[in-house]
């Protein structure tokens, strides 16, 4: 950057870098970009987790008020579902990967792509600033009429914050659908696309066709609350449950949003280490498109207990049961491919392997939720706290760390501890399984989520998800240690292919080139041609023993 | 039709060639508008919603707005797409001039537009048809009504206008760029906002016989 023959000082240096980084259009550095700040969102929502969880270990309001704990929960929602959750897995790995994997030298419009990320930071400053200022109290779903009419709390801000947010979302996944559509290389056709460029092509369709509904949602809630048209107010002729309507219009496809995604790294990762190309590649293809077309269709089913028809109760209950046949499909495929595989079991893989097992107890007790009776005695109790979490952390967290210790190597040239990765995620999965299992047990008692204070009988079951809390928070910062250890003193390099995996991304080098492959290249087989791959690179120090 | 103006200096990164950058800019300005469609959509439901639940207060509703005014604003905005065609077809064929002037003509009619519009606003407002009641002060629940009614007017046309203000933004900047001259006609960027202006109309469209023709039978 700075080629004048004098030599630069420090700070000057310094700012150049900064400068450099904060106006860059490419695709690799935006990604680290977002990384960055939605690692900050991680922690953020995890220390307020960890202050939860500590208030839960006793039954009464033993550390926290109760007014204090509604905004707790509040801003752990708000923040993990919309500055983590959502945006994760796509503007990281996304961001970074898309382009590689088909061929092309950035995403469509990198300028959106910067500005998407700007518009992010923007969201999550204002949100932050309703935070330190007071938060919000009304839960992450902001249900009318208490959010539009009664709410004290920093509704205005917040519902800003995360209009913006959405508005990076449709960015997000406008930029990716023309990328995939018109810059894939020659000869990549659509069913050689790597499963992980499926996944988030069907994620993007969602979020551009159900973030606006948010939008405006939102939009009119601060119009209710801050003018005082009874959008949503029976008394001035307006309708709480049409917020209830619109809201899950956008919510429900939103977790899909947050799942798919991670579905496309666990399709990548468990390729690489069974090595072998994945069962029924088509199948999951498809089902991936059905999971985001379905999940447009079953909002009605967080409703069953709102007084919505019995009709329409009893619909969106069928259709929630099929979104489990496409969802079913691919742990199938999954389990097919490890089948008769050489399976090796390295971090990422031991991350999936995770996956596959809690998004299959997620899933079946969706399909428990689903079922209209069941869920009139299960409806926001911990039994539903539960569910969710098992799908989004026990799901999504686990194929984000997963991916982010395969491509780590591929984006930083370094490779990690392999012991130190593996240690976290065992810790990761034992934290998890012991922080949740006993909150399905609390709800199936009756225990109601969202609430500071509980009765005696549950404080067992409290104390032990507190204590699983503890293990989970170590085992999400032995990765932290394992991959930022990786970034200084003696590096290992990573070469351009250490896990000898099939795909584009793997022809370049670690890390790529600012235009990602010197010579444009061209695809002639399918996306897993793991059977002639290049074999592994051990790693140094005999991890893979 | 005469050659397209296709110099190569017209091609952004990661682009290589002009066609392939239009099919592109084209396709997300389509998704744009996809997404356009589903915001707008809510205030259509809520409509819907409230017209099914109180078909009364509508019809009235509709029959306190100014149709002919509407009339003239529809045509007003009908006139503009058809001048931004124009700006479009300019820049295909390099024609600066013709740019600047068809893209300040549409820029005026879409000022046109929102002075009528805020001529409006300021009768409805002065003779009280405004969206916030004080319900203590309402006879009825039918005032209330009326006051919900006013609030979809407002919202929805205001939405409208917001849309309308930053094509207009938008539509200066190009057609001072495109008067001044140092810079060609980019006109993949000149197609895209002929998109959205078109989409901006389609809108209008739906608002007008929604709000205005309601209780005309």
């Amino acid at each position: 950057m700075n080629t004048t023959a004098r030599t630069p000082s420090g700070a000057h240096r310094f700012w150049g870098t900064l400068r450099a980084w904060l106006t860059t259009k490419d695709h690799k550095k935006i990604a680290v970009l977002y990384l960055l700040t939605i690692t900050l969102f991680f922690v953020i929502g995890g220390v307020i987790a960890t202050i939860m969880r500590i208030e839960l270990a006793g039954p009464g309001e033993d550390v926290v008020s109760a007014e204090a704990y509604n905004r707790l929960f509040s801003l752990h929602g708000v923040i993990m579902v919309w500055f983590f959750l959502i945006p994760a897995v796509p503007t990281v790995l996304g961001n970074y990967l898309i382009p590689l994997m088909i061929g092309a030298p950035d995403l469509a419009f990198p300028r959106l792509n910067l500005a998407s990320w700007y518009v992010f930071v923007a969201g999550g400053a204002l949100t932050l600033v309703a935070m330190v200022t007071g938060g919000v109290d009304t839960g992450w779903t902001f249900y009318t009429p208490y959010s539009s009419t009664f709410s004290q709390s920093h509704v205005v801000l917040t519902v800003c914050g995360i209009f913006l947010a959405g508005v990076s979302s449709i960015f997000t996944g406008l930029n990716f659908i023309v990328t995939i559509h018109k810059l894939r290389a020659p000869g990549l056709t659509w069913f050689r696309l790597p499963l992980f460029v499926w996944t988030h092509y069907a994620t993007s369709i969602i979020l551009v066709l159900a973030t606006p509904v948010l939008g405006m949602t939102l939009l009119l809630v601060l119009i209710e609350h801050a003018v005082g048209i009874g959008i949503f107010d029976p008394a001035y002729g307006g309708d709480p449950l049409l917020f209830q309507h619109f809201f899950w219009f956008y919510s429900h496809p939103a977790v899909y949003v947050m799942i798919l995604p991670g579905m496309g790294v666990v399709s990548e990762v468990i390729c690489c280490f069974s090595r072998r190309r994945i069962f029924g590649y088509r199948f999951i293809a498809w089902a991936t498109l059905a999971i985001a077309v379905f999940g447009f269709l079953v909002w009605g089913h967080h409703m069953f207990v709102s007084g919505q028809s019995y009709l329409a109760s009893l619909v969106f209950s069928v259709l929630s049961y099929l979104v489990a046949v496409p969802s079913a499909i691919k742990v199938f495929n999954w389990l097919a491919t490890l089948y008769g595989g050489a399976i090796r079991l390295d971090t990422p893989m031991l991350y999936v392997l995770g996956f596959i097992g809690l998004f299959t107890v997620g899933g079946v007790t969706g399909v428990v939720l689903a079922t209209l009776a069941v869920d009139v005695h299960l409806h926001d109790t911990y039994f539903v706290v539960a569910h969710f979490h098992t799908i989004m952390v026990g799901g999504m967290v686990m194929a984000y760390l997963a991916g982010l210790h395969f491509w780590w190597p591929k984006m930083t040239g370094r490779r990690y501890d392999e012991r130190l990765g593996r240690l976290g995620a065992v810790l990761v999965f034992v934290g998890f399984l012991l922080t949740f299992l006993p909150q399905f047990i609390l709800g199936y008692q009756g225990l109601p989520r969202r609430v500071a204070t509980y009765d005696e009988r549950f404080h067992l079951l409290q104390v032990m998800s507190s204590a699983g809390a503890s293990v989970l928070a170590l085992g999400y910062l032995v990765p932290a240690v394992a991959l930022v250890k990786s970034l200084f003193g003696k590096a290992e390099p990573a070469g351009r292919n250490p896990w000898g995996a099939t795909g584009l991304e793997w022809q370049t080098t670690s890390p790529p080139p600012a235009e990602n492959f010197l010579a444009q290249p061209v695809v002639t087989g399918d996306a897993y041609d793991y059977p002639n791959a290049p074999a592994p690179v051990a790693a140094r120090g005999g991890a893979h023993g | 039709m005469a050659e397209l103006h296709a110099d190569a200096r017209l091609v952004r990164e990661p682009f290589t060639d002009v066609a392939h950058q239009r099919a592109a800019v084209s396709l997300g300005m389509w998704v744009f508008i996809a997404q356009e469609v589903l915001f707008f959509g809510v205030l259509f439901v809520w409509y819907g919603l409230f017209r099914a639940q109180h078909p009364d207060v509508v019809a009235a509703g509709g029959r306190a707005l100014d149709v002919p005014l509407a009339t003239v604003m529809t045509v007003t905005l009908l006139v503009s797409s058809f001048t931004m065609v124009l700006a479009v077809r300019s820049a295909m064929l390099g024609a600066r001039r013709g740019l600047a002037g068809w893209l300040a003509a549409t820029g005026l009619l879409a000022v046109a537009f929102l002075a009528m519009k805020a001529w409006e606003y300021h009768h409805h407002i002065a003779a009280g048809e405004v969206p916030v009641v004080d319900l203590h002060a309402a006879s009825s629940v039918v005032e209330a009504g009326r006051a919900q009614f006013f609030g979809l007017y407002f919202v929805m046309t205001g939405f409208h206008a917001l849309h309308v203000v930053g094509g207009v933004l938008v539509i200066a900047w190009r057609a001072l760029a495109a008067a001044r001259g140092r810079e060609l006609p980019r006109w993949t960027a000149i197609m895209g906002l002929g998109l959205y202006w078109h989409l901006v109309d389609v809108v209008w469209l739906f608002v007008f016989p929604a709000l205005y023709l309601a209780g005309h039978a």
